[in-house]
């Protein structure tokens, strides 16, 4: 009995160790996309949602996907956003049933959503406190970086300097494909509100990369636990 | 016979919820195309990867010269077609026509019809053109597989450049992306890069045979 609560108690001090040890690493890629309710049809959006992720747990989906709403945001309040982390060039290009998905999706979403952005990013784990595959807490709090052009190297640089310092989860991804490049995403899965403010003070990017930078935008998300597929929201 | 330099290349963004209805459309236009025996190869690709382009439909032609691209199948009939079966669930957002630059290519201007492709927009600073090509040519001896560059001639604000990258899936795209670096001469002089993929739509082209397939 004493093995077992030191063993739960080792697990619950270091769950990355413990991850890694029984786990595959996950692969480096993320599939980010977000989709805006067409005005009025916001209720008949998160019926359709709802039944087009049933056709993925039905269809045996094994990508874990994750759904977001903006909450704080000036131009995206209330989108969705809809994710998928942790994978390989190959899993990302082997999705289940594309046909049918698309067949299911022109049914039951597009009706009712406009789709705003697809992208495909990478994972900095030399930037990042945490795998690349975040924690689905009730909350994150979730920042773009968009850079002048060219300036994506000494960005990375910049960031890589100030990893020791992270404290909480922070993950950095790179935008591979999907928009204007070089464009950044970091996201800081919390549990509440309160924590996100909790720690405005780490928002902030080095001063080395003031010139750099074109835009920062922070917005915060909010996990949706009924439109999950493969995850469980943590408690 | 070698190809011409240029191509057509337009974009649409189908309404909001008229999805099935463009769809359809879509087919029955193309379909006009085949009766009209038209002798160009259409190509039509979804967007898929964008910030701003998502679901849209790119269709394009490649592969003419001056004369040929002057000279479209009855243009009458198919305007009246397209008023018919298109304009009435999508929004034209882009028509513009470029020239192959085979010097600061791998390719011949005319590309595999892939299931997917990377496709890359930069916009420099005016007057850089030269600069930008002269930076390409000298990394053209490194380029490994088909990669193609197309200058703006018609159609918006220039100096402007599309690379197209057909390749077979979403995955090759992601092993090569360290591939998609513009020269590090180039700083400077671009205003702004676009990555973005696109999905060939196999059901919607006209004299084109989709790779992989009979």
């Amino acid at each position: 009995m004493m093995m077992i609560r030191t063993a739960i108690l080792l697990a619950a001090a270091f769950p990355a160790l413990s991850a890694a040890q029984t786990e595959q690493a996950p692969g480096p890629y993320a599939r980010i996309a977000t989709m805006r309710a067409l005005d009025g049809h916001g209720w008949e959006l998160e019926q359709g949602y709802l039944r087009h992720l049933d056709w993925h747990r039905g269809s045996k989906d094994t990508y874990g996907w994750y759904s977001y709403s903006f909450w704080a945001s000036n131009d995206r309040q209330r989108w969705i956003m809809y994710a998928t982390f942790g994978h390989t060039a190959a899993s990302l290009s082997n999705p289940v049933s594309p046909a049918e998905d698309e067949q299911n999706n022109v049914l039951n979403v597009l009706p009712h959503a406009q789709f705003m952005n697809n992208g495909v990013y990478e994972f900095l784990p030399a930037l990042s406190r945490g795998n690349g595959v975040p924690t689905p807490t009730p909350r994150a709090e979730y920042t773009t970086v968009v850079l002048i052009y060219g300036a994506g190297k000494p960005f990375e640089a910049a960031l890589v300097l100030e990893q020791p310092k992270l404290r909480g989860e922070t993950l950095w991804y790179r935008m591979v494909l999907g928009g204007d490049t070089p464009c950044y995403v970091r996201i800081r899965p919390r549990e509440n509100l309160g924590a996100i403010l909790d720690e405005r003070a780490d928002q902030a990017l080095p001063d080395k990369v003031t010139g750099l930078v074109m835009k920062m935008t922070v917005e915060t998300l909010n996990l949706r636990p009924n439109m999950l597929v493969n995850v469980n929201p943590e408690r | 016979m070698p190809y011409g330099p240029y191509a057509r290349i337009s974009i649409l963004r189908p309404h909001d919820g008229d999805t099935i209805d463009f769809e359809a459309g879509s087919v029955r236009h193309i379909e006009w195309h085949r009766q009209a025996k038209d002798t160009w190869a259409w190509y039509v690709y979804s967007v898929w990867a964008s910030t701003e382009r998502q679901r849209w439909v790119m269709y394009a032609t490649f592969g003419h010269t001056a004369a040929s691209l002057s000279n479209p199948v009855s243009p009458a009939e198919d305007e009246k077609d397209n008023i018919l079966n298109i304009q009435p669930h999508a929004e034209f957002q882009g028509n513009w026509v470029y020239e192959f630059l085979p010097a600061v290519s791998r390719g011949n201007g005319v590309p595999t019809p892939t299931l997917r492709a990377e496709y890359t927009t930069v916009e420099l600073n005016a007057g850089a053109g030269d600069a930008f090509e002269a930076a390409l040519a000298f990394q053209q001896l490194t380029l490994q597989k088909e990669t193609l560059w197309y200058r703006m001639v018609v159609g918006g604000t220039v100096p402007c450049y599309v690379r197209l990258r057909p390749r077979a899936t979403l995955g090759v795209i992601l092993d090569e992306r360290e591939d998609q670096a513009l020269p590090g001469t180039s700083r400077g002089l671009v205003a702004r890069m676009t990555v973005e993929t696109l999905n060939l739509r196999s059901n919607m082209l006209v004299n084109v045979t989709p790779e992989g397939q009979p």
